[in-house]
């Protein structure tokens, strides 16, 4: 199974940079989304986890994202919601979510995630 | 507790517009204004975040939804409205204008008096529920109207404007406190 990496780019601004590390399990999500069709970004992303848990192998998920719209936080949610099973069926899984403490709203928005995801998400701030 | 709306721009001579754009609006067009939305507003950073939040929010609803329609071909197309930021010493108002179906108008101020009548935590609660709920295919999860309501921490304001027997135009605006 290979690493999952995809560049973000001036012209695409709207896509997140991922990498996703087959060999350490440590897979982020870095930078601002809000491509339209957000699910066509999403479902390699959800495809990839899908191949990797199903190896058991341990979970490290970064999340550091500094702007994502309504769109991608119900793309994002499948993501923990994947993370979430795997969990309870044994799986080792840790989230981090970054944020930017002086954004206003950031931390009731990952106080939702959690609520929804019923995952310990761990808040870290941006150094 | 949400604060009530202010009145939109239009109504007052106090209000200074700080950028405006009438067109259709593909994610390229959208990306650039973004851009300058940040900077016109870089005195106020907690308003800046907020309102850089809320123009995705609602210019994607217009790119979605608007009843006109901008078509370069099959693959290339987009919704057409107009947004604009305006200010005054204490608050920056953030609107977007487009054209809906006349059924759609009555359905969206409906929808909006009811985010309205609910406090913050309900809304949230709402908000959750609704997230949950949505396909998340093709046109999202349909809850960009109580994310800037909750961000804004105001009413959402809400204006239908018959054009004609088919259609209405539709103007959604929401207020920020700068500091």
């Amino acid at each position: 199974m290979e690493n999952l990496i995809i560049h973000t780019s001036p012209e695409t601004p709207y896509f997140p940079r991922v990498n996703f590390n087959y060999e350490t399990g440590v897979c982020e999500i870095i930078g601002e989304s809000f491509m339209e069709e957000t699910y066509k970004f999403y479902a390699p992303l959800m495809a990839w986890l899908e191949q990797y848990i199903a190896e058991n192998k341990k979970v490290v998920f970064n999340i550091k994202l500094t702007y994502f719209n309504t769109s991608s936080s119900r793309s994002i949610l499948d993501i923990l919601d994947l993370l979430r099973e795997y969990s309870e069926k044994g799986g080792d899984v840790e989230v981090f979510w970054y944020y930017d403490p002086n954004d206003p709203d950031m931390e009731d928005e990952v106080e939702d995630f959690r609520i929804e995801s019923g995952l310990d998400l761990k808040l870290k701030t941006f150094k | 507790m949400k604060k009530k709306a202010r009145p939109l721009p239009s109504m007052s001579r106090k209000f200074k517009n700080v950028i405006a754009y009438e067109g259709p609006f593909f994610i390229h067009i959208l990306t650039v204004f973004s851009k300058y939305v940040k900077i016109l507003t870089r005195d106020y950073p907690d308003a800046s975040k907020k309102i850089y939040k809320i123009f995705f929010e609602l210019t994607q609803n217009i790119t979605y939804y608007s009843a006109e329609i901008n078509e370069i071909n099959q693959d290339n197309r987009t919704g057409v409205g107009k947004f604009s930021l305006d200010e005054d010493e204490k608050y920056y108002y953030f609107s977007t204008t487009n054209r809906v179906l006349k059924e759609h108008g009555e359905i969206l101020k409906n929808r909006c008096n009811y985010i309205n009548s609910l406090d913050s935590n309900n809304l949230r609660e709402l908000k959750r529920e609704q997230r949950i709920l949505s396909q998340g295919e093709k046109l999202g999860a349909h809850i960009g109207l109580m994310q800037a309501a909750l961000i804004s921490n105001f009413a959402l304001k809400v204006e239908i404007r018959k054009i004609n027997r088919e259609y209405s135009m539709y103007t959604l605006m929401v207020t920020l406190d700068k500091i």
